[in-house]
């Protein structure tokens, strides 16, 4: 398996406050890698690293065996292009209708015709099980967990090579937390696409996840397989493991 | 304090220089312009309606007190209007009611991490969010100001009538007689500079905003605050500034 990204001792400080305290990790193509961590620990903080709405203060960001984490603001358009982000919250523009948030992305990123353009927002609202109907009302009008997938259709629709999730499933029923956690394996599993997904969800991640790392304090406390997460003796992984074993009985 | 005056300085710089670069968003302008309007019409109009009836009450009675007079007061009147009471009146309302719903546009898109988003489609949020703004406070708040002092000046001239008996026609040949092109000149600055610091100051609060519910809140207020000391403080020194030409 080839690797596509790989993180190198990545720290990162807010006014002398570390909150990253050197990451590194490793992700391989088509791999599905979920990051877990309590809150605050800087999940998100990664996430924006990678995509250089934030930079590392120290450390190199290899994609495609390049440091990108110096790249100017012009080459990391070629990074957003391939690297897609869905925001901890919907993040839907207020301002537009659904059809024109989904599309907003396509038309500043690519060069398709308006043809090519519809059928792309249409296959990926039929990806995350929405209806037609309700492209042409404005973000307000639908449901939390309808904003929450219509983020990850306008991810979607780009098709990019790595998709990021901050929590994907946060807010959400548990109907619509499996099908999304379903989405995310198909996927990775139909289209090669790579995942990282942060999440306090061990239970889905020891369904789905290829690989697991779990952040505490800025700091990697264990990663691995789902094989060796399940025999850790990190304490925090056993707490998480306990609220599976917990909710399962 | 050096990080805030360089934000406050980029947004100035980038949004003055975005209105006239490519793309340029018509819609955006057009609903910003609307937006002012729309807002801030009605009360505008009762504001000032107000002001011109008290200016005359208060400038007989002290008139007639002094000089045992009051023939002077429709041209001072008309004068304080055109030079103050129209412009500052105008601009203190459209920096708290537009100033305030752009603070909360913004901080709302901030913390909703929307401002993000556009950032990774390669969207300036001050070109995409802060030049449509200044292109409709300006423009708007000088139509909206020019109106308000009409409509200023024509409640004072009824009040005149009723209050003090002088017939319109006095009123109007007064203005004329007090009131020179260059005070409409003056008047149009004003507006326009009040216009551009509501949208400049509402956004440089509505980036800086703390995540949470009251980040927004906190946000817009102190945005409003700011705006209407600005105002007041420009309005001193074009005021001052004008004065030499009188
Ligand atoms: N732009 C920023 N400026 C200053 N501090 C920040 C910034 N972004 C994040 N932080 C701080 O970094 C820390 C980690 O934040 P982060 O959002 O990454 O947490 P998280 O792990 O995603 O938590 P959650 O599960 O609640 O989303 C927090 O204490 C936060 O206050
Ligand atoms: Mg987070």
């Amino acid at each position: 398996m080839s690797r596509i990204l790989e993180f190198q001792n990545i720290k990162k400080s807010f006014s002398g406050r570390e909150v990253l305290k050197g990451i590194s990790f490793e992700v391989n193509k088509g791999d599905i890698v979920f990051i877990l961590g309590t809150s605050g620990t800087g999940k998100s903080v990664l996430l924006k690293n990678l995509v250089g709405l934030l930079r590392p203060d120290s450390g190199a960001i290899i994609w495609h065996d390049k440091d990108i984490s110096q790249y100017s603001e012009e080459q990391y358009l070629e990074v957003r292009k391939n690297c897609c982000l869905v925001f901890q919250q919907p993040a839907l523009f207020d301002s537009m209708t659904l059809y024109e948030n989904i599309a907003f992305g396509l038309r500043r990123l690519t060069n398709l015709n308006e043809e090519e353009l519809d059928k792309q927002v249409r296959d990926s609202l039929k990806a995350v099980d929405l209806k037609e109907e309700i492209l042409s009302l404005k973000p307000a009008a639908i449901s939390y967990g309808m904003q929450k997938r219509l983020s990850i259709a306008r991810s979607l629709c780009l098709n990019p090579e790595i998709l990021l999730f901050d929590e994907p499933t946060t807010g959400l029923d548990p109907v619509s937390t499996q099908a999304i956690n379903q989405l995310i394996f198909r996927l990775s599993r139909k289209y090669d696409t790579t995942s990282i997904v942060v999440s306090h969800d061990m239970h889905c991640a020891l369904d789905i996840a290829d690989y697991i790392i779990v952040l505490d304090k800025g700091k990697i406390v264990e990663q691995g397989d789902v094989d060796k997460i399940k025999c850790s003796e990190v304490p925090l992984v056993k707490d998480f493991l306990q609220e599976v074993l917990d909710a399962n009985s | 304090m050096l990080a805030s005056v360089n934000q406050l300085l980029q947004i100035v710089a980038i949004g003055v220089l975005s209105i006239f670069r490519p793309p340029y968003r018509w819609k955006n302008y057009l609903r910003e312009i609307s937006f002012v309007g729309s807002e801030s019409f009605l009360v505008v109009i009762i504001c000032v309606s107000f002001a011109a009836i008290v200016t005359i009450i208060e400038a007989s009675y002290h008139m007639t007190l002094v000089v045992q007079s009051d023939a002077m007061v429709p041209g001072f009147a008309s004068l304080l209007i055109i030079r103050e009471l129209g412009s500052v009146i105008t601009a203190l309302l459209i920096g708290s009611r537009v100033g305030a719903g752009w603070a909360a546009e913004v901080a709302s898109m901030k913390i909703s991490e929307q401002i993000d988003a556009l950032k990774l489609l390669r969207i300036d949020p001050i070109k995409y969010l802060v030049s449509p703004k200044i292109v409709g406070s300006v423009l708007g708040t000088l139509l909206l100001g020019l109106a308000a002092n009409i409509i200023c000046l024509i409640c004072a001239m009824f009040v005149t009538k009723l209050k003090l008996g002088y017939p319109m026609p006095t009123f109007i040949s007064m203005t004329k007689l007090f009131v020179e092109v260059q005070d409409l000149v003056f008047a149009s600055l004003k507006l326009m500079t009040f216009g551009f610091v509501v949208p400049i100051i509402a956004c440089f609060y509505g980036f800086r905003a703390k995540s949470g519910a009251e980040g927004v809140g906190s946000a817009t207020t102190q945005a409003v605050v700011s705006i209407s000391v600005a105002i007041i403080f420009l309005d001193f020194v074009l005021s001052y500034v004008f004065s030499h030409f009188y």
